[in-house]
């Protein structure tokens, strides 16, 4: 293979974090109107701050954790937020979710927002309660479509329900580090304000107050609360369009942050009419700026989009934490588009790595393992767990055969690769944290800490009694134990190997003629099941 | 080929100011020598001292010794990088291993990677070959202009042989011109 051939397979295996937007004029307002640049003027900020009125807090008063004030740009240390979006997330407690149709106000909710001419319908969602919920569609200025979703939720102590109409405003690609995280505590909602004034205002050029935030959601009573929610380990919905088909998926996403308006129950809906209309035309102008911004400021000045919103790849250096462990922040709107990206280079990673094992080829190899690396640093989504595991697994496998690592090579790579797959194990997609735990208790072995090796081996059948069939399917995978054999029969091959390298070779015996029944009557065969074989064969 | 690896986790690093040290993993970043085409990897390091010849580089304030030497084939408009040869070619520039890393083609030229300067009289043949031709094509490219050579000498040796073995004499005959005939 010549440099140009490996400079072309280079570059089908590198991911891109871009996106082409360019603001347009929504609602007779200027294209400049919804745009980043403006969320972030100072002026809007402080226009800001009168819109929501009543007692603010700066930034030092708000983020107490010192590992972060130090970390406080200059131009954040004056940052000021309306209390009333400080923790806003209060709005939830002593409440629990409801199932959409369970509750008269929400099926109501939903018949004013069709009467308004809007298309929704009503889906379980993929999160453990397995509640219906309400969604629609709605798009940015370009045209690309984006997913609002109502949920119903009941006050325990009044018996009241509300409506909590949003969209995924912000998804980090990775699980956040710091905790209080200052994005979540103070600079989401900092930079929400701004946005939300200028979405909600009746004259968003002229940055105008007048009317006043009541009397835009139509003054007949409090406006709906403005509120943020942070939601780890989320199921994203997005809506796919292939060939005019639309297909709506839920997609695996870190950590979100939810942007929306909570609607009090109320006895006739006439009243917050004008303030639904209001609500989701403002979400979708809201969605715009944030486009704008990750699409257009992705400079190294203080306008950058990731510092902005205080990004974990913003403010962690390289080195802090590994590097497939920081994130960034897209927006929701976009998720589906970033996540394409990361599923196409690892579809290419896929077939690449067929040729490499084919002509056993070690340059092909060590392009794969680029990809993966890749994805691992800079992709999101559902096949990032797949990608991970993928990696470690042919470092381990095929570092000695194909790469033609020594020995001291292969033991360098342990720490690096348990790590990666420690991370892995957060992330319930596919069944990929009980595939890391296998793959983990292999790599113990490999440096010959047992105990350690079967630590993972149960933790990893553990993941395997979880009821996860509710979980969505990827594009690469799916969380139904019995159509992905491999994962449990590795788990329990190795298990069988531990024990007999305790010496107790009856007991591992009786568990590889276990597997290998289970392996016969699916037809399989593998690695895993030469290896039960094996123990079954010693005297 | 010479590829900036990391000897840990595999990354490679195309870009030519490679860190020492990983930033994935911190793991010691090499130049690879890589063996295409082989059951197992066998990686040896690039600019082995035997690669090194007794030249300076030929960028300016460069002092750097020479690995690698570029010549410039205007026809083709192509540049062929190849190690240095341990005979200064008159129509090559010498480059240390990091200025050779560093060079690019100008715009509408083309970089070509061989294992041997050619001959500047084999100017109109390099620019036919591929990018990135293997030592073969040079091997068939000297082997051409030997052939080409050889067979020049050959018919003129065979013409003046030919010439030689004529009747030029004109036995005392006047004749403004005569046709010779072969000697018996």
């Amino acid at each position: 293979m010549n440099a140009k051939e490996m400079q072309a397979i280079m570059k089908v295996l590198q991911v891109s974090q871009s996106y082409d937007f360019k603001p347009k004029s929504r609602e007779n307002f200027s294209a400049s109107a919804f745009t980043f640049k403006n969320a972030t003027a100072s002026e809007t900020s402080l226009s800001s701050l009168e819109w929501f009125g009543g007692a603010t807090t700066k930034s030092d008063k708000s983020l107490k954790n010192p590992k972060i004030t130090s970390q406080i740009p200059s131009w954040a240390a004056s940052a000021e937020v309306s209390d009333v979006l400080l923790g806003s997330d209060k709005n939830f407690t002593g409440s629990t979710q409801v199932s959409w149709s369970g509750s008269l106000f929400a099926a109501r909710f939903a018949e004013m927002l069709n009467s308004l001419g809007a298309s929704t319908q009503l889906l379980v969602s993929p999160h453990p309660e397995q509640l219906e919920v309400l969604v629609g569609i709605w798009q940015l200025s370009n045209g690309q479509p984006f997913v609002i979703v109502g949920e119903a939720w009941r006050n325990s102590k009044t018996g009241k329900d509300f409506v909590y109409w949003h969209f995924d405003a912000l998804i980090h690609t990775r699980h956040f580090h710091l905790d209080p995280n200052p994005a979540t505590e103070f600079f989401a909602p900092y930079l929400f304000q701004s946005i939300a004034f200028l979405s909600e205002s009746s004259n968003p050029d002229r940055r105008s107050l007048t009317p006043t935030r009541e009397e835009v959601f139509g003054g007949d009573g409090p406006a709906p609360r403005l509120v943020f929610q942070r939601q780890k380990n989320h199921f994203h919905a997005a809506m796919t369009v292939n060939e005019g088909v639309q297909e709506l998926w839920f997609i695996w996403a870190a950590e979100a942050i939810r942007y929306g308006y909570i609607f009090d129950e109320v006895k006739d809906l006439a009243v917050i009419e004008v303030a639904m209309a209001t609500a989701t035309s403002a979400i979708s102008k809201a969605a715009d700026i944030l486009t704008d911004g990750f699409s257009n400021y992705r400079g190294n000045d203080d306008s950058n989009f990731q510092k902005v919103t205080f990004a974990d790849v913003a403010i962690l250096e390289e080195g802090q934490v590994a590097h497939f462990e920081r994130g960034s922040f897209v927006p929701g709107p976009l998720e589906i588009n970033m996540d394409s990206q990361s599923l196409f280079v690892y579809a290419n990673c896929q077939e690449v790595n067929q040729q490499a094992m084919g002509l056993k080829n070690p340059e092909l190899l060590r392009l794969v393992l680029n990809g993966y690396q890749e994805i691992m640093s800079k992709g999101s989504g559902m096949c990032l767990p797949h990608a991970m595991n993928s990696y470690v697994y042919l470092m381990q496998n095929y570092g000695g055969l194909i790469l033609g690592l020594s020995d001291e090579e292969r033991s360098n790579f342990h720490d690096y690769g348990a790590k990666i797959l420690t991370y892995v194990t957060t992330i319930p997609v596919d069944l990929q944290d009980a595939n890391a735990y296998s793959n983990l208790a292999l790599l113990e072995i490999g440096r010959k800490r047992y105990k350690e090796a079967l630590d993972a081996v149960n933790a990893g059948v553990a993941i395997l009694k979880e009821d996860r069939l509710h979980y969505p399917d990827s594009a690469v995978g799916n969380s139904r134990p019995l159509e992905n054999p491999y994962i449990k029969l590795e788990l329990f091959s190795t298990k069988a190997e531990l024990i007999y390298r305790s010496g107790e070779t009856a007991k591992a015996k009786e568990l590889a003629q276990i597997i290998l029944e289970e392996a016969n009557s699916l037809d399989y065969s593998g690695a895993e099941i030469e290896k039960v074989k094996w123990i079954l064969a010693q005297p | 080929m010479s590829t900036p690896v990391c000897t840990r986790c595999q990354k490679i690093y195309s870009e030519p100011n490679f860190p020492v040290k990983c930033v994935n993993c911190g793991g010691d970043v090499k130049a690879l020598g890589i063996k295409a085409n082989t059951s197992a990897a066998q990686s040896l390091n690039s600019n082995s001292a035997s690669d090194f010849v007794n030249r300076e580089c030929f960028r300016q304030g460069c002092h750097g010794l020479a690995t690698k030497s570029i010549k410039y084939f205007y026809t083709g408009k192509e540049i062929v990088m190849a190690p240095a040869p341990k005979i200064q070619d008159r129509d090559a520039q010498d480059l240390c291993p990091i200025h050779a890393h560093e060079f690019k083609a100008p715009n509408t030229w083309t970089l070509v990677q061989k294992t041997n300067l050619p001959p500047t009289i084999g100017s109109n043949q390099a620019s036919t070959q591929t990018p990135q031709s293997n030592s073969d094509s040079s091997f068939g490219v000297i082997v051409l202009v030997i052939i080409f050579f050889a067979s020049v000498i050959f018919l003129g040796w065979e013409l003046l042989s030919w010439l030689f073995s004529l009747d030029w004499s004109n036995d005392g005959q006047p004749m403004r011109f005569r046709i010779p005939v072969r000697r018996r």
